[in-house]
């Protein structure tokens, strides 16, 4: 800025010099309203060269709309001439040479010297800043929330296009309005006070915490609202910007979810986090036999059995650090208290809920007597069972047992319940059971144990007994179970073994294994030969095999009256057997017939020689024996 | 890992590989690593296979002794099993197991002489 004091002479080159850096268009006027200086900046900003500027009215840098009204308020400032900015809250313009205008701010400077009054005019264009300003407007009305800015003294001053359709007030109407109006009547006395605390300690936040807010639209009515507070500190002073958002369809959302709970089939109870009862439904009331009333507002507490009541406010905590809708007491039987004192088996889940007023938990609370009676009513059918029966869990550990299974394994039932279901499995299968328990649990059926083996089981006293299992998941709420029905076949299997010994002794008369020559062995197959016959021919020849360190098979089929499919495929099934014990079959005494039947079935005898009498077959073998060659041309399936 | 399963005992130009007690599934498949190796090492011309003295046959472990046999033969091996009771031999047969390409015989003393006309 220049130097003005009056007295003193100026150097018109200092002047100059300090005239021309400066970044603002500096305007010097003499009383009657000419030009008498410019400098860089002011060519610049408006467009004219010095010399066409110097000598002129100010005027021609005035829009031509305040043109003819601008010296009447020149000569105004002359006569009281101070420091100031002009046109003090009106929008102010320039003209430049080409007839575009701009925003600018002006300060006005009188100066005295020896050749008269003048008035450094210092130009400042302001575009850039109106354009930040326009960008705000733009922000604001481009919100999709109601927004009201307001000064210090609660006037409106700017607002946009969702407040003027949540008010029902045009835009107009609006920023003429103290902001007070769009207060409820009952809470406007107090509106102006709450503000001004506002302005003392300006910082963004939500208006009315934890309180319902209601706007008051044009024809009278309420809406609900929240409305969030941001202060705005600007050269033009402190504001306030208020977001306005409408709640209604919140309001709507959270009546749908009261009349949702209130129609849930279990009861419901929801709290703080202080562990106030804030919401309840009418099966609360039905379960617990208190009037809504009476428990609204109350700690949920007094619905705890006094046993449990004391710690209960931790527990009700621990959930809000770490909230997760999850079982409360999981494995622990809860009850609930009624108001007649009596206690209620319940199952509760709990659910956190976070909402814009805090933190809340949700119980959902269910009735349990009828389950805790079927409950019952199995045990006892497990108990009367005919059967040993053991339940276990996933983990295999015995959660039920009956007197039976005490009888037959001879346990104390609480030598049982509590212990992994191995204690019952013989040591040497010990350790591959639970891979196969597992396996039940990964693919739960009910079906029989170990189809094909033979089960046993074991006692206390270490001894071991035949036994028959039959499995049977159980899905309850408490998880996935077995159930295993166990039957002692002692007696049965021992009949089936003499059974056996005795088919044996008939089976080995009908199937006679000769050795015929050193390593040669001969199997006359007389009858028919029925798969269970078969198998125990190729036992005995195998065995014999092995005795005998025999390494040639003769198979006589002459004594065989019909060979079919199944009769081939048996035999072809011992000349396997053999050929992996090491002999080598023949096939010996093919009648036509057979032979025939043989091809016309489709039967494959592979490699597998054939002789047609015994005689031949024998010398094939022995020939074979001293061939070594001929070992790779193996016969077999 | 790398651990030996069953000892391998070096007889002549062949290897004599003794199988025994409950093998469970993965020492079977370690198994397999161990012998081709020490068929590749020793340039070993036959393998004798023994599984008398395992307590179970069944067809997964059958079915890893072909594997091994196969893998035996590509290593320029001829191998031999030897020593399946009656009762696995019956077992294999009833599941269907294809044991066909696979040399078997009696015992240690008739595969040894098995092995020997193999490799002739």
């Amino acid at each position: 800025m220049a130097e003005k004091k009056p007295a003193l002479p100026l150097s018109e080159a200092v002047y100059r010099a300090a005239l021309e850096r400066s970044p603002i268009a500096n305007i010097l006027v003499t009383r009657d309203g000419l030009i008498a200086l410019v400098n860089a900046q002011a060519e610049s900003m408006f467009g004219y060269s010095r010399e066409e500027l110097v000598g002129k009215p100010i005027e021609v840098l005035v829009p031509k709309s305040v043109r003819a009204r601008h010296p009447p308020m020149r000569d105004g400032y002359f006569k009281d001439p101070k420091v100031r900015y002009m046109g003090v809250g009106r929008d102010l313009a320039g003209t430049r040479k080409d007839g575009s205008e701009f925003p600018v701010e002006i300060a006005l400077n009188p100066i005295k010297t020896e050749d008269g009054d003048y008035t450094m005019a210092a130009v400042s264009d302001i575009s850039e800043r109106s354009r930040a300003e326009e960008k705000f407007r733009a922000v604001v009305e481009a919100a999709p929330t109601a927004m009201i800015m307001i000064n210090e003294a609660g006037d409106i001053v700017l607002t946009n296009a969702q407040a003027e359709k949540l008010f029902g007030y045009t835009r107009n109407e609006l920023l003429g309005l103290k902001v007070d109006a769009l207060v409820p009547d009952a809470n406007r006395k107090g509106h102006p006070k709450l503000r001004d605390g506002f302005f003392t300690d300006p910082r963004p936040r939500t208006m009315g915490a934890g309180r319902e807010l209601f706007g008051k639209r044009k024809d009278g009515s309420l809406v609900p609202v929240e409305i969030g507070l941001n202060p705005i500190q600007t050269s033009e002073g402190k504001f306030a910007i208020a977001a306005i958002a409408d709640i209604t369809e919140r309001r709507r959302a959270e009546e749908k979810f009261r009349s949702v709970v209130e129609a849930a089939p279990t009861a419901m109870i929801m709290i703080n986090e202080s562990g106030d009862i804030v919401l309840t439904n009418a099966q609360v009331d039905k379960l617990f036999g208190y009037a809504r009333e009476e428990l609204l507002g109350k700690k949920v507490d007094m619905l705890v059995p006094e046993m449990m009541r004391p710690g209960h406010p931790k527990l009700r905590d621990s959930f809000f650090t770490a909230p997760r809708p999850r079982t409360m007491g999981a494995g622990r039987e809860l009850h609930g208290l009624r108001k007649d004192g009596s206690l209620v088996p319940v199952e509760i889940g709990l659910n956190p809920i976070v909402t814009s007023e805090g933190r809340f938990a949700i119980a959902a609370i269910a009735d349990i007597t009828e389950r805790r009676r079927a409950e019952e009513k199995f045990r006892a059918v497990v108990e009367s069972a005919p059967n040993a029966m053991v339940m276990i869990d996933t983990h295999g550990i015995i959660v039920l047992t009956n007197n039976q299974a005490e009888k037959l394994f001879g346990y104390q039932r609480s030598e049982l319940v509590g212990q992994a279901i191995e204690i019952l499995v013989p040591k040497r299968i010990r350790e591959r059971h639970p891979g196969l328990r597992m396996g039940f649990f990964t693919d739960p059926r009910p079906r029989m144990m170990g189809i094909g083996r033979d089960l046993t089981g074991a006692r206390k006293d270490g001894s071991e007994f035949p036994v028959e299992i039959g499995l049977n998941p159980i899905e309850t709420s408490e998880g996935r179970f077995a159930i295993a029905a166990i039957a002692d076949i002692t007696e049965r299997v021992e009949r089936e073994k003499l059974l056996q010994r005795q088919r044996d002794e008939i089976m080995e008369l009908s199937t006679p294994v000769m050795q015929v020559w050193d390593k040669v062995l001969a199997l006359p197959i007389i009858g028919t030969l029925d798969s269970q016959r078969a198998a125990r021919l190729t036992e005995n020849l195998l065995q014999k095999i092995g005795q005998d360190e025999a390494e040639f098979v003769i198979l006589d089929i002459s004594g065989v009256p019909t060979i079919d499919s199944q009769v081939a495929q048996n035999l072809l099934k011992t000349v396997q057997g053999a050929r992996l014990m090491g002999a080598d079959c023949i096939l010996s005494g093919v009648r036509p017939e057979t032979a025939q039947a043989m091809v016309h079935l489709g039967i494959d005898i592979g490699a597998l020689r054939s002789r047609s009498t015994m005689r031949d077959a024998l010398q094939l073998a022995l020939a074979l024996r001293k061939d070594p060659e001929a070992v790779t041309l193996r016969g077999g399936g | 890992m790398a651990t030996d399963i069953v000892p391998i005992i070096r007889v002549g130009t062949s290897l004599l590989v003794s199988l025994q007690g409950d093998m469970d599934d993965e020492a079977v498949l370690r198994l397999e690593g161990q012998i081709t190796r020490e068929v590749a090492r020793t340039r070993a011309k036959g393998t004798l296979i023994d599984v008398s003295g395992l307590a179970v046959v069944d067809s997964f472990i059958a079915r890893v002794i072909s594997r091994i046999v196969a893998m035996v033969r590509l290593l320029g091996c001829e191998a031999v099993v030897v020593g399946i009771q009656p009762a696995v031999a019956i077992t294999l047969v009833e599941l269907g197991v294809d044991m066909h390409q696979v040399h078997t015989a009696l015992n240690a003393g008739k595969g040894m002489e098995l092995l020997q006309r193999l490799q002739a």
